[in-house]
């Protein structure tokens, strides 16, 4: 052989080494050389080299990538299927045989995965607002970053700047309640009114119709088919007329109905125009939602930079320096779950991803709880099927045999769990409505995507709650389970005691959640609010009551059940206009604080109970704010503490003290108890009450306690008298109350049943195990019993592991639980302290809860005859 | 007749290969005997595949050995036939025996048809 030899290419030798498999390389490597020496020795190096690559290509393939090598295995292929029979019969044979075992376990995992179900289908509904947009990545809201309306200018000014980037822009104002008439019948409906890009940008299909023309002309208006259903009485409602605000309009366009998942939500849509108020380009006149929709290559962050400045050079020109605002476009696909900003005067239907989480940690942690019970059930029951395994072993079952048998198990009882879940999950749709307060199409279970998300997770489930018991199981050693010394390890018994502590924290943790929410709730709908709701409703008023308002009140007093009637521009509930009032020297920002106001009528004040705390009331003495225009004479302000806390005053220095608000200068009359007015997120902000004659737009009226429903026709009789064509919607004040806070009511509600669920989940759990351990544990009780242990003795031995179990958990819960509801509390300006009481209750709760679940089995154990126990032996 | 022994043709040939060269089989012999001596065009990693197959049936088992220096060192998986692979050969033979012993006479003689 000669001295020199060549090398076969490097690369296709790392090639081979990368992909062949340990056991054959050698071989294999070896035969490659020679075979490369052989080739060069007839054709010369490069023939050699390129077959040597041909060749390493050629062994890719099954057998160098992956099969381990393995002592020759005879004719154990055939039997493949024979051997699924047999562990399906086994699966199915020992859920039989432990009922009670199968149903503990089978009912968790049910629970555990409908809620998760439920919570899922809630979230992806949640997620899936507005989606149904054609546009919906090209459509954004211009926004200053802290109002979500904006001046009227804003659309035109942008759509003339801009005609390169923009393709429609709307401008939209959400009514809310407008009175229609429809052949002399007066109704109520929900309106928007906006701009004819409105139904470009966003896609609403029209049934009839079409989306470019229907919002042309002068007073015509658009129906959905819903609204059409309902004030109508029928669908083809196309050309009929309706009278709105003494216009008569036309109807020019039937929508289907909106989706579910649509957050803008309105009944009936009118052209801006209509509005003679509402088309001055102005700057002051800020009511509106500006909706841009962009074209396919914009840059929104760099639109966004040149849109600010164009504003500002606008508003400068108008108002001179210093008035400059921020400009954001928001994302459409954002607002309704407020991912990006938290903006005033927001559209009504909105609702917060932080809630989204909140749903989604909670079926995760459901779903955790299901799976650690399944784990513990299948661990603690080992001993029953050692003896199988033991047996299956010496038969010729490899290990990695029986980790699929016992994975097969818990794939056979998931997947069982899921068919049953995803059948309840469905039955019980509708009461999930109530809980969630969203209408959940049913539709959304049978999409594609969700079922294979339902399938993964199970699989998932399945895997990660099976692969444990399944390793333990498959690795005893056949010998000693056969001769009977087999004992659970106490590794095991560690493993399973932590994972129930890490359930009943979460279980815990729950419960204390459920309470404070609770707490704060009943905290906020107690407080005292400065003014009373009981028994007062509120409903719209127009002109004609407003113009005769002493005579309506009158009227309505008349009935001993009607105990005060007021008219004014909002309830205190939805006080929404701010004004600025003068705080500092000069005319910069910096010299305004926000003042928010209403105006009222004389018996506002009585009639919502508010205290004066010094001057005099409305009833005494009142001038016309809308008067001050022409007479020159200064308004009647009566102020709250808040807002002379601006200037620290008392309410006594206060009187007298001239105050300047929106321009107008005027002593302070009168001022009145702090009230909320807004959320009890929010503190009290400074508020002024104006006699307002101009403004009334609400009645309100204050009822006795008797004969309700005939004070309402009473007061409905007076309504229609004064005002033929003028509906007659009321309200509660406490109602509406309630409603501000249904986030809060539907936490409280969501917490509650879940709390429940994981508690029941994770007693079946608890359950399950003290079965086991007394099972476990019978001879040696017997043998205690027989040498004199009492029953106390043998209930005490038993439980006081659960205890210590419960006690540690409440350690871990109760301190997390503090810190975290102690952060959501935070949210809130005026709020409870977490407190004492709820942890010791909780705390109570949770031992008893344990108690009861132990208690039996232990009873039970404990006064059986020792006899029975030991007799085998 | 009952088949008990699956063989494939070209498994035959391997597994007869390994007989003939008792012993000393090992995949880049059995790849030059066919190629060379049969002239019939055969990849390496077939004859591999091959005998990996035949291993699994259990009609070779192997052991490792004779490594050289023109393997860079590198030891060899010597093939030898196990007893069930001599009876799936016997069985392989004895089918085509049969076979032959009942063709009419007159078919291979000369100026048959």
């Amino acid at each position: 052989m000669e001295q020199f030899l060549p090398k076969p290419p490097k690369l296709a030798e790392r090639f081979f080494r990368f992909y062949c498999n340990e056991d054959l390389r050698e071989e294999i490597e070896g035969d490659l050389l020679e075979r490369f020496y052989d080739h060069y020795e007839s054709y010369g190096l490069s023939v050699a080299k390129r077959k040597y690559w041909f060749n390493v290509f050629k062994f890719f393939n099954w057998h160098t990538l992956k099969r381990k090598r393995s002592s020759p295995r005879y004719n154990e292929v055939q039997n493949n299927i024979a051997m699924f029979k047999s562990y399906f019969k086994i699966a199915f044979r020992n859920a039989l045989k432990h009922k009670a075992y199968t149903a503990i376990n089978l009912s968790g995992l049910v629970v555990g995965l409908t809620s998760f179900i439920l919570i899922i289908a809630y979230v992806q509904h949640q997620l899936s607002f507005d989606d149904f947009h054609e546009n919906i990545n090209r459509i954004y809201r211009v926004s200053d970053g802290e109002d979500a309306i904006t001046p009227n200018i804003v659309a035109p000014l942008m759509e003339r700047s801009f005609p390169d980037e923009i393709e429609e822009t709307s401008r939209t104002i959400i009514m809310g309640s407008q009175i229609f008439d429809y052949n002399a019948e007066p109704f109520t409906a929900n309106v928007f009114f906006a701009d004819q890009g409105f139904f470009q940008i966003f896609t609403f299909p029209f049934l009839e119709g079409n989306a470019e023309t229907a919002l042309a002309a002068k007073n015509s208006i658009v129906v959905t088919r819903e609204a059409a259903l309902k004030y109508f009485g029928k669908e083809d409602v196309m050309g009929a007329s309706v009278t709105l605000a003494g216009r008569t309009c036309s109807i020019t366009g039937i929508l289907a109905d909106l989706p579910n998942n649509s957050m803008l939500d309105f009944e009936i849509m009118a052209p801006l125009q209509d509005l003679s108020w509402a088309v001055r380009e102005t700057w002051s006149n800020r009511s509106y939602h500006t909706f841009v929709m962009l074209k396919d290559f914009v840059d929104v962050k760099q639109f966004e930079a040149k849109a600010e400045t164009i504003l500002n050079e606008n508003i400068t020109e108008a108002f001179g320096e210093g008035n400059e605002s921020s400009i954001f476009l928001q994302p459409f696909k954002n607002i309704y779950l407020q991912s990006d900003f938290h903006l005033n005067y927001e559209i009504g239907n909105t609702s917060s991803m932080e809630y989204v989480y909140i749903f989604m940690a909670i079926a995760i942690l459901i779903l955790v709880i299901a799976g650690i019970n399944y784990v513990n059930l299948a661990t603690s029951r080992s001993i029953e099927r050692a003896k199988e395994v033991g047996v299956r072993k010496v038969v010729g079952a490899k290990r990695n045999q029986l980790v699929n048998q016992f994975l097969g198990e818990s794939i056979l009882f998931v997947f069982a769990s899921l068919i049953v879940s995803y059948g309840l999950a469905l039955a019980l749709l509708p009461n999930f409505e109530q809980l969630s307060g969203m209408k959940i199409d049913q539709a959304f279970f049978y999409h594609a995507p969700f079922l294979l998300m339902l399938i993964g997770i199970a699989t998932a489930v399945s895997l990660l709650a099976g692969i444990y018991p399944a390793l333990l199981l498959s690795g005893f050693k056949p010998v000693s389970v056969l001769k009977g010394k087999f004992s659970s390890s106490s590794k095991g018994n560690t493993l399973r005691k932590s994972l129930v502590v890490f359930q009943f924290t979460i279980s815990i943790f729950l419960m204390v959640a459920t309470l404070v929410v609770n707490k704060q709730l009943s905290f906020i709908q107690h407080k005292d609010l400065g003014y009373e709701r009981e028994r007062v409703l509120f409903f719209r008023v127009d002109g004609d009551i407003a113009k005769k308002r002493e005579a309506f009140e009158a009227e309505l007093l008349q009935n001993p059940n009607v105990i005060n009637a007021s008219l004014g521009s909002n309830t205190p509930l939805n006080v929404g206009s701010a004004n600025g009032i003068k705080t500092g020297e000069g005319e910069g920002r910096d010299a305004y604080e926000l003042i928010y106001f209403i105006g009222v009528d004389e018996n506002y004040i009585d009639l919502m109970g508010m205290k004066i705390l010094a001057g005099k009331d409305f009833k005494e003495l009142a001038i016309p704010y809308n008067d001050t225009d022409t007479t020159g004479s200064k308004p009647s302000y009566i102020v709250n503490e808040a807002a002379i806390a601006l200037f620290n005053w008392t309410p006594e220095e206060a009187v007298g003290q001239n105050i300047t608000i929106s321009g107008q200068e005027a002593p302070v009359q009168a001022v009145v108890a702090n009230f909320h007015f807004m959320n009890m997120q929010q503190k009290i902000e400074p508020f002024v009450l104006l006699y307002y004659p101009d403004s009334y737009y609400y009645g309100l009226i204050k009822v006795g306690p008797e004969n309700m429903s005939e004070t309402i026709d009473f007061i409905q009789e007076k309504v229609r008298a004064f005002s033929p064509t003028l509906p007659f919607d009321y309200q509660f004040l406490d109602t509406r109350f309630n409603n501000m806070y249904k986030f809060e009511t539907r936490l409280k509600k969501v917490f509650l049943t879940f709390a429940t669920i994981a508690i029941i989940i994770a007693c079946l759990g608890m359950f399950g195990l003290i079965s086991y351990m007394a099972l476990n544990r019978a001879k040696e009780i017997g043998i205690r019993k027989a040498l004199g242990a009492s029953v106390s003795n043998v209930i005490v031995l038993l439980s006081s592991d659960f205890l210590k179990i419960g006690a540690l958990s409440l350690l871990i819960a109760l301190p997390l639980a503090y810190y975290s509801m102690s952060t959501w509390l935070n949210d809130y300006e005026y709020r409870i302290s977490v407190g004492i009481d709820i942890m010791v209750f909780s705390a109570m709760a949770a031992l008893l809860i344990i108690c009861l679940t132990i208690g039996y089995q232990a009873l039970k154990t404990a006064m059986t005859n020792p006899s029975k126990y030991l007799r085998n032996e | 007749m009952e088949r008990r022994y699956y063989l494939g043709e070209f498994e035959e040939m391997v597994l007869l290969v390994v007989v003939v060269q008792h012993g000393e089989a090992y995949g880049l012999s059995i790849t030059s005997v066919i190629e060379e001596e049969l002239k019939r065009n055969v990849n390496m990693s077939s004859v591999h595949t091959a005998l990996y197959r035949l291993e699994e049936k259990g009609y070779v088992k192997s052991e490792m050995g004779g490594a050289t220096g023109k393997r860079g060192g590198r030891r060899k998986r010597i093939f030898l036939i196990t007893a069930t692979g001599k009876a799936a050969l016997m069985e392989a033979k004895q089918t085509r025996q049969y076979l032959w012993g009942q063709i009419p006479s007159h078919i291979f003689e000369i100026g048959g048809a």
